[in-house]
């Protein structure tokens, strides 16, 4: 037998999508030596080649790019970087001492890191965590993955559809969908607003003219080989139909796109602890998991906005495992940050008391208009409107955080009148 | 007559209020952020143009790349982007294509041409 | 197309018939299925659970098939290489009530021989860290076990069909007349001969013994709603449990998931649907067993359907009264426990009414599995990889499959998405396929030889991607 391949690095990249590259392309800019990225796909760039839009790249870029011209232009700078890359390999283990168990079809390797920065980004929410009632037919598809048959394979999955959720893959497959001559009967969507940015709102449903349904869900799907029809109702606001309100659509396909979940399976068999709103990992401002020397970046984080912010993040965290390699990371005292008053999460989950800058994000639990976004009592800021789908970011200088003594609480309060300007 | 136009130039999305005469010339602008919401209010209350993103058939070596993902130069009439769809529809491009190559050119006599977002090499 | 035996319904029953006759000598026989592939009716969603029988009542031939059926399983399932573990049932009280239909069931037990005892509220919460403290006591019955009906329905069939059995899918039996000695069967596949006829349809057995003259019973559908959780809450649950007054029954899966099941109701025999109202029942009585069990972390749900013969509660299993060529084998729910029993029995039967058995030298028990790769060690993987390279490329992310064993589950028989799933769990994962899925579409058509218009997810009529980009703005394909 041939045996196990052994090596060692001193920064893994785990995942090769807008966050890995950003992690791996940064961490030799920072001067670590063998820098490996570990990507399962047979090729770089995660989800941005399915994603064929644009609005990518305006922040990091400075240019309004599509998702493959976004992976175009990152890989175009890893392959100067002297990153080594892995592709079609899977990691399969990865150890609270940082040891990476990978298969591919040379056979199985354990490599031994230094660092480790997680960016295995996210997957869709299926359609049992959301329990839509009814029979199994065929026509039943996430949107990432019609967005890929339809994108990169060329296949299309039906002529009538139905989008359940308005987050933006869902709007972005129902113009997808529509311009391919696709049938976009409505977008139904359980929350009373739409889940997505609003520009997607427009370009991709008002543009077309799909309707949307807020307040909506599913009540039964009929078919029993492929989808024949779907019923929606209204809900109230205790989630309960309300009788007489349904309506049938005559379509063949059902489109999913009811949320994303960062993918930590990997992270849990390193003992990394999560967050239970985020479904990341607890992370510093460092972003630094509670294992020591294991890193985390993008999507695998907390869901974000935008591929370009991805990157960004994933940047930081390359920055300070850096660092921590050279065993120049100032860890400092911790405070823990929580939430509350409509804000939903905040990352990172406790801050390190170094002196050094801190950059947090947060999202809202409800629209909200006029508000402001208090942290502790060191600093607020307003808001002319909070909204769900729209990640807030806020930066503290490391001045600031000197002056805490306990836990930082972040809350999104309404605005006193009294004071003027808002930010927006 | 006030419009109010949402601004698709980046994901702040401004709210854009435009004031129009009866004649339906433009007397003011206001709630843009930035110069390029100002101008893209002016024209979506006029004419409406939409950059267009879709795929176009390629024949390549590897049959893992049916398709190469394209994207026009600039902005055309959101009217015509059925028309240019179909007219996309029945165009196959032949492999090696260099991201930014044009693939197709003055897409529907608009001046516009598409290019390739990606590489697709053999 | 001339057979001997003609088994009709590849279900479990129909599948374990045809593979035990397959022990004996000078038999043709013939499995038909009117689904896309074996396993596609009862015993695709049940809670595969294999019951020690406890509370059953002595004396029906469910008690006596199903509790031998019970003992053989361990054996039965390695020969097959099929996933079986012996887990234990815990039936808890929750009240006074409950209690005494517990020490009632130990009674019945005694009775039946079947080993069952009580366990106190300490014990149980021992057993059982994550049960609600509301749980008084519980039947703890050691013998009932947990295995994955498809897995070994799939398994049956490979086996029965390297002992020489013919199986035909997408063949439902239509029609039947006698012309001499034989039986003509209509299937859409041409026309069927055969002298004997077993009929193993489930909840469609009343209809199909009407086929052959007998129209002595009828059989009505029990629904049974089935909602999976992800399996990385496998550490809450130690047993099958079952109960009385809490309304719900939660047990691990042999694939390390939490399943919440059942509700049992009366349906048409073609609803399939999970619904609303039962849900919310569902979840909330699991609440008040498991308060722990998190809603979220749901990954799947499924109806399925249990026969229910209008004549008996028990088993039906024998001669018809009206065609002595026909045997019957209309078996309700508990059923998967006594499999192995069943198709014992209908052996007897054949050796006693149709033909004298006389068992072959050559029979093969044993049936290899794909092999699993997550549940290998990294050396075995190494080995398995320098054989195939293919065993190295992960298709399914959550349940760590490979191409090797995709490929390996189509030359057996898959020919559609859900055959794949069934086979090897790629796509049955926390991302329900989300991922793997244009993937697998790939290497279907690639193994298949066919277009992806043409790929299923079960069978026609349940084409996957019916389409292909451009065709709707060109007005037709462009092939």
């Amino acid at each position: 037998m041939s045996g196990i391949i052994k090596r060692n690095v001193d920064v893994a990249v785990i995942g090769g999508g807008p966050a890995g590259l950003g992690a791996a392309i940064k961490a030799r800019e920072c001067g670590a030596d063998k820098v490996l990225l570990i990507e399962r796909a047979e090729e770089l760039g995660g989800v941005l080649p399915q994603c064929i839009h644009n609005g990518f790249g305006l922040h990091y870029f400075k240019e309004e790019l599509s998702g493959p011209a976004y992976a175009y232009k990152m890989i175009e700078k890893l392959n100067t970087s002297g990153v080594e890359v892995m592709l079609k390999t899977m990691v399969i283990d990865l150890t609270e001492e940082k040891k990476i168990t990978a298969v591919n079809e040379q056979g199985i390797m354990e490599i031994d890191a230094k660092a480790v920065i997680l960016c295995m980004g996210c997957r869709e929410r299926p359609r049992g965590a959301i329990r839509i009632p009814g029979d199994r037919p065929a026509g039943v598809f996430t949107a990432g993955a019609a967005q890929r048959m339809i994108n990169i394979e060329g296949h299309l999955p039906g002529k009538k559809i139905l989008i359940l959720g308005s987050g933006d893959i869902g709007m972005i497959m129902a113009r997808r969908m529509t311009l391919e001559g696709a049938e976009v009967k409505a977008v139904v969507e359980l929350m009373p607003f739409i889940g997505g940015l609003i520009r997607n709102e427009i370009q991709c449903l008002r543009d077309f003219d799909i309707p949307v349904y807020v307040s909506h869900t599913i009540t039964s799907i009929k078919g029993k080989d492929r989808i024949e029809s779907i019923t929606i109702a209204e809900i109230d606001s205790k989630r309960k139909i309300i009788e007489g309100t349904e309506k049938e659509f005559e379509v063949d396909t059902l489109l999913l796109s009811v949320g994303l979940i960062p993918e930590n399976e990997l992270s849990r068999k390193a003992g990394v602890k999560l967050h239970p709103i985020t479904g990341g990992p607890l992370v510093d401002n460092l972003w630094q998991t509670n294992v020591s020397g294991i890193f985390a970046g993008g999507n695998v984080v907390h869901v974000h906005d935008l591929a370009d912010y991805v990157t960004e993040s994933s940047e930081f965290a390359a920055e300070n495992a850096c660092k921590y390699i050279r065993g120049g990371l100032k860890e400092g005292e911790e405070i823990p940050v929580s939430c509350q008053d409509n804000i939903r999460y905040v990352v990172p989950n406790r801050i390190r008391k170094n002196g050094e800058d801190v950059v947090m994000f947060m999202r809202v639990t409800q629209p909200a208009e006029k508000v402001e976004i208090r942290v502790g009592d060191i600093y607020s800021r307003k808001l002319d409107f909070a909204r769900p789908s729209e990640q807030i970011r806020i930066d503290l200088p490391g001045e600031l955080i000197k002056k805490c003594d306990s836990g930082l609480i972040v809350r999104c309060v309404p605005q006193e009148d009294k004071n003027n300007g808002g930010e927006g | 007559m006030k419009k109010t136009v949402v601004c698709l130039q980046c994901p702040f999305a401004c709210k854009v209020d435009v004031e129009l005469s009866e004649a339906g010339e433009i007397l003011s602008v206001s709630g843009n952020r930035c110069q390029r919401g100002d101008s893209y209010a002016r024209q979506e209350v006029i004419a409406p143009v939409r950059v267009l993103t879709t795929t176009v058939r390629i024949d390549s070596e590897d049959r893992e790349h049916p398709l190469l993902s394209v994207m026009t130069s600039g902005a055309i009439p959101k009217a015509r982007l059925g028309e240019a769809m179909r007219t996309l529809a029945s165009v196959r491009v032949k492999a090696p294509v260099e991201y930014g190559e044009v693939v197709y050119e003055d897409l529907l006599g608009t001046g516009v041409n598409v290019i390739a977002t990606s590489s697709i090499r053999k | 197309m001339k057979t001997d035996i003609l088994i009709i319904g590849a279900g479990l029953m129909g599948t374990a018939s045809a593979r035990e006759l397959s022990r004996y000598k000078y038999l043709d026989i013939t499995l038909i299925e009117k689904g896309s592939d074996v396993c596609s009716g009862t015993s695709k969603a049940t809670s595969a659970i294999v019951h020690s029988g406890w509370d059953l009542s002595p004396g029906t031939k469910k008690a006596e098939l199903g509790i031998k059926g019970n003992r053989m399983y361990g054996d039965y399932c390695a020969e097959l290489e099929v996933e079986f573990k012996r887990i234990g049932s815990l039936f808890i009280a929750f009240n006074e009530d409950d209690l005494k239909e517990v020490k009632g069931g130990i009674e019945n037990a005694k009775k039946l021989g079947v080993d069952a005892r009580l366990v106190e509220k300490e014990e149980l919460h021992q057993m059982e860290p994550y049960l609600s403290e509301d749980a008084i006591a519980a039947l703890y019955a050691k013998d009932c076990g947990i295995v994955s009906s498809f897995e070994l329905n799939i398994a049956l069939l490979e086996n029965a069909m390297d002992n020489g059995v013919k199986f035909i899918k997408e063949c439902p039996a239509l029609a039947a007349k006698k012309e001499g000695d034989s039986w003509i069967v209509s299937t859409p596949k041409g026309d069927i001969e055969a002298k004997y006829i077993i009929n193993s349809t489930g909840v469609y057995s009343d209809e199909i013994a009407r086929l052959f003259g007998d129209d002595t019973y009828t059989v009505g559908a029990y629904k049974g709603e089935e909602y999976l959780f992800d399996s990385s809450l496998s550490y809450m649950i130690n047993h099958v449990y079952e109960t009385l007054s809490a309304g719900v029954d939660l047990l691990p899966t042999t694939h390390g998931n939490i399943m919440m099941g059942t509700t049992r109701y009366l349906v048409d025999k073609n609803d399939f649907d999970t619904t609303r109202e039962h849900y919310v029942d569902i979840i909330k009585n699991a609440k008040k067993v498991l308060p722990a069990l998190p809603e979220r972390q749901l990954i799947t749900s499924f109806a399925g359907q249990r026969a229910i013969n209008n004549l008996t509660n028990d088993y039906l299993i024998g001669i018809s009264e009206k065609n002595p060529d026909l045997l019957n084998v209309s078996v309700g729910s508990p059923g998967i426990f006594a499999v192995p029993a069943i198709a014992e029995e209908v052996a007897k039967i054949v050796n006693e009414n149709w033909m004298k058995l006389e068992k072959r030298d050559d029979f093969n028990p044993h049936r290899e599995a794909i092999p699993d790769f997550k549940a290998l060690s990294n050396e075995e993987r190494e080995a398995l990889i320098a054989k195939d390279a293919r065993y190295g490329r992960v298709i399914c992310r959550c349940n760590t499959i490979t191409e090797g064993q995709i490929v390996e589950a189509i030359r057996r028989g898959a020919t559609t998405l859900d055959g794949i799933k069934y086979r090897v769990r790629a796509g049955m994962g926390r991302c329900q396929g989300g991922f793997c899925t244009p993937r697998v579409i790939r290497i279907m058509e690639r193994e298949l030889g066919v277009e992806v218009t043409e790929l299923t997810k079960k069978g026609k009529g349940s084409e996957l991607m019916p389409y292909r980009v451009k065709d709707f703005l060109k007005g037709g394909g462009d092939k």
